[in-house]
C-alpha cells in the first residue's frame, strides 16, 4: 500500500463526524491551556488519561494530537499580547512579538504567528507522512542492542540539551531512572525500592509523577514567589490580518523556519527551543535591517513560530516509528500508548494502520481547525486570562486530584503526589529541568529490558552491545554528546587558570 | 566573591547544599538497595540489582560533583515561571498554605469524600494565592469539586462516594 493510499484511508478515519469532534475538542483544549499559565500540553494529556480510558485509542490520540498542536498556537498568543511564553518554544516569539504588539502591530504579529504555524505545521505533517513509514522500515532491523543504544542516546541528548546545566540535566535523568526501577522486577520477581509498601509493588504510576512534577510543583513554586505585578494584556482592536508587505516579509521565514524545525524535532532531544533560537538567529543574519530585531521585527516572529510548529510535527516521527519520546509531551503520549497495550514502533504501522494514519490525517485537519480557531478568535482566547489566579491554580489542583484519585482511590498515591510535588518544587528552585526525569522514567524500563535481552542473546558478552554498526554508531554519538561539553569545560578551566593564576 | 558570600544569611548558605545533599541521599538509598539484590543472573548476564547499582553510583557521583560546584560558589538559581517573580525571596507562608492544600486531601478525600476534601484543598490554594474570602472560596471549591465529581463519575472515572460519612 502506497503512502498516499494509507493517508487517504487515514482521512477516512479522521473525517468521521465523531473523530472530527474529538479533533475540535483537542484543538480548543490545547489552545486554552497554551494561553493559561501553569498548565502545559504534557500535563493536560496526563490529566486526560483517566478520562480517555473508556474511548478508542484512535479517538484518544486525535484529542492528544490536537492538544499538542493547539498548545503551540495558544502559547504564541500570550507571548505576543502579554509577554509570557506559555511554552518554552514560544520564548523567542515573546521577544519580538511583544515588542510588535507594543508598537501597535499586535494584529500583524498574531497573524504571522498563526498563519506561519499553519504553514509550517502542514509542511511538517507532510514530511512526517513521508518520513514515518520510511523510518519505520529501517527500524525493523532494530534488535535489543539497537533499542538499548537508542534509549541511551535519548537519555544523554535530553540531559545535555534541555536546561541550563548538563550536571543538573543528568540529575533529573537519573532521578527518573531511579523512579523507573521502583516496583517488582519483571524477570526475577524481586521487589526493588518498594520499602515494604505494597502499593509500590507495581512501581510508581507515570501519571502521579507527571502530575506531581508539573502541576503540584508549579502550584507550590508560584505560591511561594507570587508576582505582585498585574498582567497587562495589550489590546488589539483592528482585525487580525497582515498587509502585503507583512506577507512579503513573512513567507520566507516561515519556510526557513519549517526547514529548520522539522529535522531538529526528529532528532532525539531536538525539542523546540533549539530550532526557534536557530531560526531567530538566521532571520536576523539574513535580514536587510537587522537593527529592527529586538524592537519588533516581523521576521523574528514568523521564523521561530514556524520552526516551533514544524518541530512539533518532527517530534511525532521518532515517537511513532521507534517509540522514542524526545519531549515531555511525547513521553506522556508514549505512556498513553502503553496504557492501551500498544507499543509504538515499526510494527504499529502494520498492526494498527487505522490508528497511525487516522492520527496523522487528523494532524492536517487539526492544523486547519487551529488556524480558524486562532486567527479570528485570538481575542476570545485571551479572555481566559480573566480567570483570577487563585481560582485558576486551585482548579489545576482539583483536576490533579481527580487524575490521581481516579486511578485507584488510594491515599498512598495522594501522599506520593504531594511528596513528588515537593521534589518538583525543589527542581524548580534549582533550575533542574523536569523533562529528562520523565524520559528516564518512561524509557528506563525499556532500556533495562533491552539491555538484558541483548546480553542474554550475547550470552553475557558486553561487546554484543556494539557489534552492529547502528548500535555502535548511536552509542558513539551519545558518548560524544556527553564528552564534548566536558572537554570544553576542562579546556575553559585551563585557559581560565592560565589567564588568572592568582584565582 | 568572598564579600557577597558574607552578606548571605547562614540559612540561605545552608540551603545551597540542599540539591547536592538530596542527590547524595537518593544515591545512598539506591546503593543500599542494590546490596540486597542479585547483580548477575546465570545466563542473562545482569540481574535485578545491576541497574539499581549503576543508578546509585551515578547519582552519588553527581551529588559529589554538585557539592564541588557549591564549594566553588555556584548558586542554583530558580527557574522562570509564569506568574512567579523569582527576584522575590521565597514566601514560607504561601508555600506552606499551598502545601497544606496538597497534603490535607491525602487523609480527607478518603474519609470525607472527594467533593469535601477537594473543597478544603481548593480554599487553601486560593488563600495561598492571595484570596482573602475564605467562606466564598470554600463554597466555590465545593461547587467546582461537586461538578467535577458528577462529570467524571458519569465519564466512568471512579472517584468514590460523594460524602462517605453521610452514606452517599
Amino acid at each position: 500500500m502506497s503512502i498516499f493510499d494509507a493517508l487517504m484511508q487515514g482521512f477516512g478515519v479522521a473525517l468521521q463526524p465523531m473523530n472530527l469532534l474529538w479533533a475540535l475538542v483537542g484543538c480548543a483544549l490545547g489552545t486554552a491551556i497554551g494561553v493559561l499559565p501553569g498548565i502545559g500540553p504534557a500535563l493536560t494529556i496526563t490529566l486526560l488519561l483517566p478520562v480517555t480510558v473508556t474511548m478508542s485509542p484512535t479517538a484518544a490520540f486525535i484529542i492528544f494530537a490536537g492538544v499538542f498542536y493547539g498548545a503551540m498556537y495558544g502559547g504564541s498568543t500570550t507571548s505576543i499580547l502579554i509577554n509570557t511564553p506559555g511554552e518554552s518554544g514560544s520564548m523567542i516569539t515573546a521577544l519580538e512579538g511583544n515588542k510588535m504588539a507594543k508598537n501597535g502591530r499586535g494584529a500583524a504579529a498574531l497573524a504571522t504567528a498563526a498563519i506561519g504555524s499553519f504553514v509550517a505545521g502542514t509542511i511538517g505533517t507532510a514530511l512526517l507522512t513521508v518520513a514515518a513509514p520510511t523510518i519505520s522500515e529501517i527500524a525493523f532491523v532494530f534488535g535489543p542492542a539497537e533499542y538499548f543504544a537508542l534509549a541511551v542516546l535519548a537519555f544523554t541528548s535530553v540531559s545535555v540539551v534541555l536546561g541550563t546545566s548538563i550536571l543538573r540535566g543528568l540529575v533529573s535523568l537519573f532521578f527518573g531512572l531511579a523512579l523507573a526501577v521502583m516496583g517488582t522486577d519483571y524477570q526475577a520477581g524481586l521487589p526493588r525500592l518498594t520499602f515494604g509498601v505494597p502499593e509500590l509493588s507495581d512501581g510508581i504510576g507515570i501519571t502521579i509523577v507527571l502530575v506531581a512534577m508539573f502541576a503540584i510543583g508549579e502550584i507550590l513554586f508560584v505560591a511561594s514567589r507570587l508576582s505582585q505585578d498585574p498582567q497587562k494584556v495589550i489590546e488589539v482592536n483592528e482585525p487580525i490580518a497582515m498587509s502585503r508587505e507583512d506577507w512579503q516579509r513573512s513567507w520566507k521565514p516561515w519556510l526557513r523556519g519549517a526547514a529548520l524545525g522539522f529535522p531538529i524535532g526528529v532528532m532525539p532531544a531536538g525539542g523546540s527551543e533549539i530550532p526557534t533560537l536557530l531560526s531567530y538567529t538566521l532571520e536576523r543574519r539574513l535580514s536587510k535591517s537587522p537593527e529592527e530585531f529586538g524592537h519588533g521585527a516581523i521576521e523574528g516572529v514568523a521564523g521561530p513560530e514556524a520552526a516551533n510548529n514544524a518541530a512539533v510535527a518532527g517530534v511525532m516521527v521518532p515517537l511513532l516509528t521507534l517509540g522514542l519520546p524526545t519531549s515531555a509531551t511525547a513521553a506522556v503520549m508514549l505512556a498513553a500508548f502503553q496504557n492501551y497495550g500498544l507499543q509504538p514502533g515499526p510494527t504499529l504501522f502494520t498492526s494498527n494502520p487505522e490508528l497511525v494514519w487516522g492520527v496523522i490525517a487528523s494532524l492536517y485537519i487539526g492544523n486547519l481547525m487551529l488556524l480558524v480557531l486562532n486567527l479570528p478568535m485570538a481575542r476570545v482566547w485571551v479572555k481566559l486570562l480573566a480567570i483570577p489566579k487563585p481560582h485558576l491554580y486551585a482548579g489545576i489542583l482539583i483536576f490533579s486530584l481527580v487524575g490521581v484519585w481516579g486511578i485507584s482511590q488510594s491515599w498512598v498515591e495522594l501522599l506520593a503526589l504531594g511528596v513528588l510535588g515537593v521534589i518538583g518544587y525543589g527542581f524548580r528552585c534549582c533550575s533542574v529541568p523536569i523533562a529528562p526525569a520523565l524520559i528516564g522514567l518512561i524509557l528506563g524500563p525499556m532500556a533495562e529490558l533491552q539491555l538484558r535481552r541483548a546480553l542474554a542473546i550475547g550470552q553475557g558478552d558486553p561487546s554484543t552491545l556494539v557489534s552492529s554498526p547502528i548500535s555502535a554508531g548511536l552509542l558513539i554519538i551519545a558518548a560524544l554528546l556527553l564528552l564534548i561539553p566536558l572537554l570544553r569545560f576542562f579546556q575553559n578551566r585551563r585557559s581560565e587558570a592560565a589567564t588568572s593564576p592568582a584565582a | 566573591m568572598t564579600a557577597t558570600v558574607k552578606t548571605v544569611s547562614p540559612a540561605r548558605r545552608l540551603s545551597r547544599w540542599g540539591l547536592p545533599a538530596g542527590v547524595l541521599i537518593l544515591g545512598a538509598v539506591l546503593l543500599h538497595e542494590a546490596t540486597g539484590l542479585p547483580l548477575t543472573q546465570t545466563y542473562a548476564g545482569i540481574g535485578p540489582g545491576f541497574f539499581v547499582l549503576a543508578i546509585g553510583i551515578v547519582l552519588t557521583a553527581l551529588g559529589l560533583a554538585l557539592g564541588y560546584q557549591v564549594l566553588r560558589g555556584t548558586i542554583f538559581e530558580p527557574e522562570e515561571a509564569e506568574g512567579a517573580d523569582i527576584t522575590r525571596p521565597m514566601s514560607w507562608k504561601g508555600f506552606l498554605t499551598a502545601a497544606a492544600g496538597i497534603f490535607l486531601p491525602v487523609a480527607l478525600v478518603g474519609y470525607a469524600g472527594f467533593p469535601v476534601g477537594g473543597a478544603v484543598a481548593y480554599a487553601l490554594v486560593t488563600r495561598a494565592y492571595g484570596s482573602r474570602q475564605l467562606l466564598l472560596d470554600v463554597a466555590i471549591g465545593f461547587v467546582v469539586t461537586s461538578i467535577t465529581w458528577f462529570a467524571f463519575t458519569k465519564l466512568g472515572v471512579q472517584l468514590g462516594g460523594f460524602f462517605p460519612p453521610g452514606g452517599f
